[in-house]
């Protein structure tokens, strides 16, 4: 039995991302709302995603698949004539398999001298990979992520070499970056009250392009502050500057 | 280290065969100097030395583990 766990802004747009990574039709899919979601406040401050589990049905069991199904899906369910569509784990595996980055990313840990397990998911469109590393995580993401950002762009660079078209994958390891997130956004928070009460500008250290946009999303509906990136390059930072009334 | 340099620079190059690395031993720290077609300098330095940068700290994080340094030069 193959079950993904998909998210999306709302929970048809999950099942149907959870669809196509399956590769089977809705009927086939049993699906479970993990999280309805919410939009949050304009849209923005506390926006959920929802969040399903789908899982492919080995054998055809129109019942199972219905039964859900009906909920979402203005497709009616299999229909009794139609013949059964064989469906195996070795497809829907295929299907999500094991990507071209987390290959590169095991070959690369493997040279590297660490021994990691790796598990993959999809959150949105992203797919993420997951390093368990146990006492060499902190190795392996190194100062403020150093290590895991390095890790990231040459698996990358190197799955973009091989085939232009794929995605872009996200490494992370034990929950880190998730827990900088966190860190980044009271960072802005703290900067944005300095800056406030100060009525000078102040400017965080050089930050990576998905983090100088966690400043800017943290602080984009604060009507006292604007924020800009600044620099050139690896230098490149984000400006926070009390807004003049 | 040699291997994964090797990996690293085959896959980012268009001539994976002209790739080289020796490897100069010297006490603690080990020197690996990566030879590359002269098209492929730019696929493995990148923008800003991007992708030379982040082969350095795999490397660094490689040796942390085994308590050894090492320095990679790109070689002409």
């Amino acid at each position: 039995m193959v079950s993904i766990e998909v998210e999306g802004k709302t929970p048809e747009e999950a099942i149907q991302k959870a669809l196509e990574v399956l590769d089977a039709p809705r009927e086939k899919v049993k699906v479970e709302i993990l999280e309805e979601g919410s939009k949050g406040l304009f849209g923005m401050i506390g926006s959920k995603q929802a969040k399903v589990k789908a899982t492919l049905l080995e054998i055809t069991e129109p019942d199972v698949g219905r039964s859900q199904a009906s909920e979402f899906s203005p497709r009616p369910t299999v229909s009794a004539t139609k013949p059964p569509r064989p469906i195996t784990d070795a497809r829907a595996l295929a299907a999500l398999g094991d990507t071209p980055g987390k290959e590169t990313l095991e070959e690369l840990l493997r040279l590297m001298g660490f021994k990691a397990e790796i598990t993959q998911r999809l959150d949105g469109d992203k797919i993420i990979l997951s390093v368990h590393a146990g006492e060499d995580s902190n190795i392996l993401i190194g100062r403020r992520g150093k290590n895991l950002n390095g890790l990231q762009y040459v698996v990358n660079r190197i799955c973009a070499r091989k085939n232009e078209n794929t995605q872009p994958v996200v490494i992370d390891i034990e929950g880190y970056r998730e827990r900088r997130e966190e860190a980044l956004e009271a960072l802005a928070q703290r900067l944005a009250a300095k800056a406030k009460s100060s009525h000078r500008e102040v400017e965080t250290e050089p930050l990576s392009a998905a983090e100088r946009r966690l400043i800017h999303m943290a602080l984009k509906d604060d009507a006292e502050v604007r924020t800009q990136s600044r620099g050139e390059g690896p230098y490149k930072n984000v400006v926070i500057r009390p807004r003049s009334r | 280290m040699k291997e994964l340099v090797e990996y690293i620079a085959k896959a980012l190059v268009d001539h994976p065969e002209a790739v080289q690395v020796n490897v100069v031993e010297g006490g603690k720290t080990k020197v690996l100097e990566l030879k590359v077609h002269p098209d492929d300098m730019g696929q493995v330095i990148g923008k800003h030395g991007r992708t030379a940068k982040s082969i350095r700290t795999l490397l660094n994080a490689a040796a942390t583990k085994d308590n050894i340094r090492v320095v990679l030069e790109i070689v002409e």
